[in-house]
């Protein structure tokens, strides 16, 4: 761990709950900055620097990619799976983070090569307990290739 | 003569200058001569050329108004000026020769004054030529003035002048040498005239330019020929024809000759070039003669000279000629070939070098003969021939002369050398001839016309008269008074060449009166060169005496012999008959007089039908053959006698005895054969009698079972059977007689004697005798032999014996038999029951428990008793006919039950007794079986009949031998139509025949069952299950089910089980997008409320609104969420009824509910007017278009003018609508996602995400598909959806 804040891509559609873990993660003492899309398409294209993202810019690969699966565009496990081919975005934790427990989902994002797969609680309090260390887990504890 | 002006005038110069003048003065020029020919035409305008002569009308015009000025410069001859038709100028101008109008230039087609364009233009119109075209042409037309044209007229009148003047001079030149050619051709003419024979001439190309035949006048035609060609008028179509080549020949410049065939006629001709005057050759001059005549007698000569000399050469004469010194000049062939010389030695040379030495004195005298006058000299010479032989030639000759002098000798001469030799070979033989007849001792003499002119000196003697007297008598004056007449008509005839005896007998007196017999030959002779007879002759006399005594004797022995008692015949050596007795006539009925004389067997005719040999002949010669036809033959000494039957003499044919014997002359030699024939046939019928019987005789004992001897009176073995031998081991050789058997059979001396001692008595008294001993037979054993003997009239007996031993055996196998049999019987389970005469003498213990009597009582009961009333007959009737085979009856028992039973009987002897042994059966347990299997297998028909499943059941050999009604019904065949046919030609299809082929081995051996196809007889197939179930050695049933139904209940529900499965998975996929989709408001409202519950505590009140604005809001979202998702399921439970509808109006009311979002967004909204009426329901149908439009109107963007378009297509049973707008379109990425439940394309977007998903299922829900086509974004959509036409609903 240093100085510099750790980035971290947040594939949400809804909202409400981008916002909730843009909040949970602002307490976390590890230091990062949340880049926040809303669908698949423009998750692929933040990474591959496709479409709007392909000038030039500040758009930093992430240390860590959190996934709804549930996306407008292209879907989260087409995400996932897309970045898993990718030989260089496959080096990018990446972490499902979504409401739906269907066996069926869990089995594909594993099989899609899922770094892990979180399914988002309803309780308030285990949300945030689940934010904080899922944040300390992969931005602390794990180590990435980039580092 | 009139020449034509191009003739007369050079024609390329004056084209030449009429092209210069033409040019100059711009004016077509023509020359025409006066048949209107154009010789020359230059310079021609387009104007006529191109427009007015090519047109019809117009062109005709133009050669009129040509004519007419030519017409008109005819008659003036002068200067003509004309206008044609279409305004143009011509000129004509004569040209004259020596006074005659020969031709007219022609000047024109110009203008005088210049062309009034209008009436060209009008031209134009009226004849259809292109105006501005033809207005060019127009103007191109010069325009001459009439001073002009004077001019050039002027200049035209001088030229033609010039050339006129030109043209006279040549024409005088031409007439001149035309004066002169024809004075010429008079001449030449005349000439030809002159000459005999045909004289022509002809050009290069082989026409004829003159022609004149004098021979016969005429000339008058030859005009004709002139100009025709040589082939033309001769008819020759051969190019290689003589004469064509000859005339070829002569036009290189040769001079030729040669004959030709003309129309039968020979021409010599003659050939010449001819040339003019510069040597060149320009033709043929040709003379002809007819040498047909000459030619014919030159032939005629030839020929006569030819016939001439053949004669001469050929002719057998020797011809020559000599000169007058003795050379001969000429010798025809003959006389060369024959005399071996070749001309070539003989001419020449002095003929006296072949003339023999002897007769030249001969010939030199007979040659001065001739000189001195005489004519013709014929004698006789003899020549050498080549060889050297000597050959006699007789000639004639003369002289030859020539004006009166003699020039030499011409000869004709005969070879008459065979001719001289016959001669003196004559008179050699004659010679020969009388030197024989004068010594000889037989009588020669020659008569020639009934008169002796020859009698040698032994027809002197005998006759007594000499020769003076003999010459001057007939030939018949020494003839006996008796043969006179004969000899007379003979000897006539056999001068006449008649055919008479050559030899015979005749008898003569001569001179002393005394009677002569001479035995003659004569034949016909040519004496002195006339006809006569020569005949020798001898005496015999003295022999025919000795004849007459002999013909005596012979009478007599004939006598004897045909009174003969035995059938006589005697053959001469030659096998002819010489006698026939009365015997034989009698034997044969053939006549003496039929067979006397008569050879080649004439005898055995009446025997044996054919010619062959018999004893009378075997006796003269060995023949094999048919000696063995003879079963007796005996050669004793020279005699033979045999005997032999004669199948087809006398009735049933005939034994003959024959003894023949030769007859021989005093010298011993055979001479002939005597043969004595009597019937035996009765005696010989009797000894086969007897030697049959005593054959048959010998067969009977033979045979014999027992062993039979015979025995003679005195001891002797005639005969042992091999019986005898089988029996005791003796043969005949062993046992020779009585004494020795004795020995052999009874060693022991006193037992032999008290045996022999017995049996001899036995046989004293009665002449039989009978006896049993023990024996001692060959082989060391003793027997048992039973004797009996028989004494026959003859004192032979016949004795039999029988070997007791094998009785004996028998009779004590018989009794263990017996009581085996008992056992047995006792022991069988069968009843057994033996009868004599039906009744019963034995039972065993079965048949009386069977019968239920005891054993005793049942002996001595009548069997037919033990049968019920029914089977009685049956059988009483079957053991009285001793039947063997088995039967069924109905036996009776004691107590009066009845038993079915199965009976089978036989006969057999014992001791001499006719038993019947009968086995007899309880079959009423086997009744009962049979009745028990009868009523199974009825049952079995009853189930195999009645089964509900079709039942086929097939043999060993897997063809079908019956089949149920079911099967009838299942697969359409009668069993007539199946029966013997394997399933697989009738019921497998094609298709299914190799499974078949693989389970049909499994058809014995174990059930097969499974599922397949079969075929209906009208070809229809269908599922089938099949069972087979082997029958034990008997083949298998085969039980079909139609499982068609069963299939298809099967499909339909593994259809409605794959929907089930669809829905169920359609279900969970809903259940879980529910679940996610319910619990995402819930963790933002959960997750804002902790959030807040964190920032009250902390105090931090500056997020609070915003976070419970999202608590609200998600809230909200839930609840919206829960009543879509109720509209939907509630989808499922549709009970809305279908009704008709008009689209249009649906949409209608659809634009009224949405007028407000539509202003608001300012968006037009376009129906289509004849939307079609549909039936389905019109509520949901609305909420459709609603949703459809609702989107089009939100997703509108920001286009200026939005428009939303509802309108339909028809498409093969089914509307297709579309709601059209022109808004941001669809990504072609997401067309399909967008109906899926809670897919939203923008997140941020209103509505739940449900809408498009209710518009699918409700439009599915009418069986009918949705769907979306957009270019691509900002290019519009168009969501269209199907609903069929002939709506299909389970609500209906």
């Amino acid at each position: 761990m240093n100085g510099e804040a750790l980035i971290i891509l947040l594939v949400e559609d809804n909202e409400d709950h981008a916002e909730l873990v843009k909040r949970n993660f602002e307490s976390l003492r590890i230091a990062n900055r949340i880049i926040h899309v809303s669908d698949g398409e423009e998750a692929l294209d933040y990474l591959f620097r496709r479409g709007k993202y392909a000038q030039a810019g500040p758009y930093p690969l992430p240390n860590l990619i959190l996934l709804d699966l549930r996306l407008p565009k292209v879907d989260g496990l087409s995400v996932l799976a897309e970045i898993k081919e990718s030989e260089q975005m496959r080096l990018i934790p990446t972490v499902v983070l979504t409401s739906s427990e269907s066996e069926k989902d869990i089995k594909s994002a594993y099989s899609n090569h899922v770094n892990s797969f979180l399914v988002k609680p309803i309780d308030f309090h285990k949300f945030g307990r689940l934010m904080e260390e899922l944040g300390m887990y992969w931005l602390g504890w794990n180590t990435n290739p980039y580092k | 003569m009139d020449y034509p002006f191009y003739t007369l005038v050079d024609s390329d110069r004056m084209q030449a200058l009429l092209v210069c003048f033409s040019n100059l003065c711009e004016v077509a020029v023509s020359v025409l001569d006066l048949d209107n020919k154009v010789l020359a035409h230059v310079g021609g305008k387009r104007l006529c050329e191109d427009f007015h002569s090519r047109h019809s009308v117009c062109g005709k015009n133009c050669r009129h108004d040509v004519r007419a000025l030519i017409a008109q410069s005819k008659s003036s001859d002068g200067l003509c000026l004309n206008k044609c038709s279409n305004g143009l100028s011509h000129v004509a101008i004569p040209v004259i020769i020596l006074g005659k109008h020969v031709a007219n230039i022609l000047v024109g087609q110009f203008f005088n004054h210049p062309p009034d364009q209008e009436t060209y233009r009008q031209k134009a119109l009226e004849y259809g030529f292109d105006q501005s075209d033809y207005i060019q042409a127009v103007y191109q037309i010069p325009v001459i003035n009439q001073e002009k044209m004077a001019k050039i007229t002027n200049f035209i009148s001088f030229i033609t002048t010039q050339l006129a003047e030109i043209g006279s001079e040549k024409l005088i030149q031409l007439q001149s040498f035309r004066a002169q050619l024809s004075d010429t051709e008079k001449h030449l003419r005349f000439i030809g005239q002159q000459l005999p024979g045909v004289v022509w001439s002809t050009d290069t190309n082989l026409c004829y330019t003159f022609y004149s035949d004098r021979s016969t006048s005429r000339y008058a035609t030859a005009k004709n020929v002139i100009g025709m060609s040589i082939s033309q008028r001769m008819n020759i179509n051969d190019p290689d024809d003589l004469m064509i080549s000859m005339h070829q020949k002569a036009l290189t410049g040769k001079s030729v000759n040669y004959e030709y065939d003309y129309r039968h006629r020979i021409w010599e001709i003659h050939l010449e070039p001819f040339r003019n005057a510069g040597g060149e050759i320009i033709g043929t001059l040709g003379m002809g003669l007819d040498i047909s005549k000459r030619r014919r007698a030159e032939q005629a000569l030839v020929e006569s000279e030819k016939t001439y000399r053949d004669l001469f050469d050929n002719s057998a004469i020797l011809l020559f000629t000599l000169n007058l010194e003795g050379h001969l000049t000429s010798l025809n062939k003959y006389a060369s070939s024959h005399l071996g010389y070749q001309p070539e030695e003989l001419i020449g040379m002095p003929v006296f070098d072949i003339i023999l030495p002897h007769y030249h004195d001969l010939v030199n005298s007979q040659i001065n003969n001739k000189l001195k006058g005489a004519d013709i000299t014929t004698y006789d010479i003899e020549v050498f021939d080549h060889k050297g032989n000597i050959r006699s030639i007789e000639l004639n000759t003369r002289l030859i002369h020539t004006n009166g002098t003699p020039i030499g000798i011409q000869g004709a001469g005969r070879d008459i050398t065979e001719q001289k030799r016959v001669q003196e070979a004559l008179e050699a033989s004659e010679q020969k001839f009388r030197t024989l007849a004068e010594k000889s001792t037989a009588i020669v003499y020659i008569i020639k016309e009934n008169l002796f002119v020859y009698v040698n000196p032994a027809l002197m003697k005998l006759t007594g008269y000499n020769e003076k007297e003999l010459l001057n008598m007939n030939f018949w004056d020494v003839v006996h008074p008796d043969h006179r007449e004969m000899a007379l008509i003979r000897g006539l005839g056999r001068q006449k060449g008649i055919d008479v005896p050559a030899s015979y007998e005749l008898k003569l007196l001569n001179k002393n009166g005394n009677t002569i017999w001479i035995y003659l030959s004569s034949s016909r002779i040519v004496y002195d060169g006339e006809a006569a007879i020569m005949g020798s002759a001898i005496d015999f006399t003295e022999l025919k005496r000795g004849e007459a005594a002999l013909h005596e004797s012979k009478m007599l022995l004939n006598h004897i012999i045909d009174f003969l008692p035995d059938a006589t015949l005697v053959i001469d050596s030659y096998g002819q008959v010489l006698a026939w007795n009365k015997a034989m006539e009698k034997m044969t009925g053939l006549a003496a007089s039929d067979v006397l004389g008569k050879g080649n067997y004439e005898y055995s005719l009446p025997f044996y039908g054919e010619r062959q040999p018999i004893l009378i002949d075997l006796v003269l010669r060995n023949n094999e053959l048919f000696q063995q036809r003879y079963y007796e033959i005996n050669r004793s000494d020279n005699n033979l006698t045999g005997e032999v039957f004669v199948p087809n003499f006398g009735s049933g044919g005939s034994y003959l005895w024959g003894v023949a014997t030769p007859l021989y002359n005093a010298d011993g030699e055979v001479t002939g054969a005597i043969e004595s024939i009597r019937d035996v046939t009765y005696r010989k019928q009797m000894e086969i009698e007897l030697a049959n019987q005593a054959e048959s005789l010998k067969l009977i004992l033979e045979n014999s079972p027992a062993g039979t001897a015979i025995v003679d009176n005195e001891d002797r073995l005639l005969f042992l059977n091999s019986r005898v031998t089988e029996i005791i081991g003796y043969t005949l050789d062993d046992i020779p007689n009585v004494e020795i058997w004795s020995q052999k059979a009874y060693p022991d001396k006193f037992n032999r004697r008290v045996v022999m001692g017995n049996w001899n008595l036995q046989l004293k008294i009665k002449q039989r005798a009978r006896t049993t001993t023990r024996v001692h037979c060959k082989d060391g054993q003793v027997r048992d032999i039973e004797f009996q003997g028989v004494m026959l009239p003859d004192q032979r007996i016949i004795v039999s014996l029988w070997d007791m031993t094998w009785q004996k055996q028998v009779e004590e196998s018989l009794r263990i038999g017996e009581a085996r049999f008992k056992a047995l019987s006792d022991a069988s389970f069968e009843g057994i029951i033996l009868t004599e005469n039906s009744i019963c003498i034995e039972v065993n213990q079965q048949a009386a428990t069977m019968f239920g009597y005891s054993i005793q009582e049942m002996i001595g009961m009548n069997a037919v008793d033990l049968a019920t009333p029914e089977s009685k007959a049956m059988v009483q009737s079957y053991i009285i006919n001793d039947y063997e085979l088995p039967y069924e009856g109905s036996a009776l028992r004691k107590d009066g039950s009845s038993l079915p039973v199965a009976i089978q009987g036989r006969m057999f002897e014992y001791q001499g007794r006719r038993i019947r042994a009968a086995a007899i059966r309880d079959l009423s347990e086997r009744q009962q079986a049979q009745a028990e299997l009868s009523r199974q297998t009825q049952n079995l028909q009853a189930l195999f009949f009645n089964s509900p499943d079709a039942l086929a059941l097939c043999n060993n050999d897997k063809k079908i031998i019956d089949i149920n009604p079911q099967f009838v019904q299942l697969f359409g065949y009668t069993l007539e139509e199946c029966r013997y046919k394997e399933v697989n030609q009738i019921i497998v299809p094609p298709d299914r025949m190799n499974e078949y082929e693989e389970h049909r081995d499994q058809l014995f051996t174990g059930l097969v069952e499974k599922e397949t196809v079969r075929k209906h007889k009208n070809g229809q197939t269908f599922d089938v299950m099949l069972k087979t179930v082997p029958i034990a050695n008997c083949g298998f049933y085969i039980m079909y089910s139609d499982i068609s139904t069963r299939k298809q209940t099967e499909q339909i529900i593994s259809e409605q089980l794959r929907e089930l499965e669809a829905k169920n998975a359609e279900m969970e996929r809903f259940t879980y997008t529910v679940s996610h989709d319910l619990r995402s408001p819930i963790i933002t409202i959960k997750g804002f409320a902790g959030l807040l519950l964190d920032d009250l505590k902390g105090g931090n009140y500056n997020r609070m609104d915003n976070d419970l604005q999202r608590i609200i809001n998600a809230a909200g979202k839930m609840d919206d969420l829960l009543r879509d998702l109720l509209e939907l399921s509630r989808i499922g439970r549709m009970l809305n009824t279908f009704s008709e509808f008009p689209m249009s109006r649906l949409a209608h009311e659809v634009d009224e509910l949405l007028t407000g979002s539509l202003q608001d967004r300012g968006v037009e909204l376009l129906i289509d007017p004849d939307m079609p009426i549909i039936k389905a329901d019109q509520a949901r149908i609305r909420e459709v278009l609603q949703n459809l439009v609702e989107n089009a109107i939100k997703f509108m963007g920001d286009i200026s003018q939005p428009q939303i378009h509802i309108g339909y297509l028809e498409n093969y049973g089914e509307w297709t609508f579309f709601v059209r707008d022109n808004g941001i379109g669809v990504d072609p990425r997401y067309q399909h996602s967008i109906f899926g439940l809670f897919n939203k394309l923008d997140p941020n977007c209103e509505g739940t995400g449900i809408g498009l998903s209710l518009v699918k299922r409700i439009i599915e829900f009418h069986h009918g598909r949705i769907w979306v086509e957009s270019p691509g974004l900002n290019q519009g959509s168009t969501f269209y959806f199907t609903l069929p036409q002939t709506p299909v609903s389970k609500h209906q």
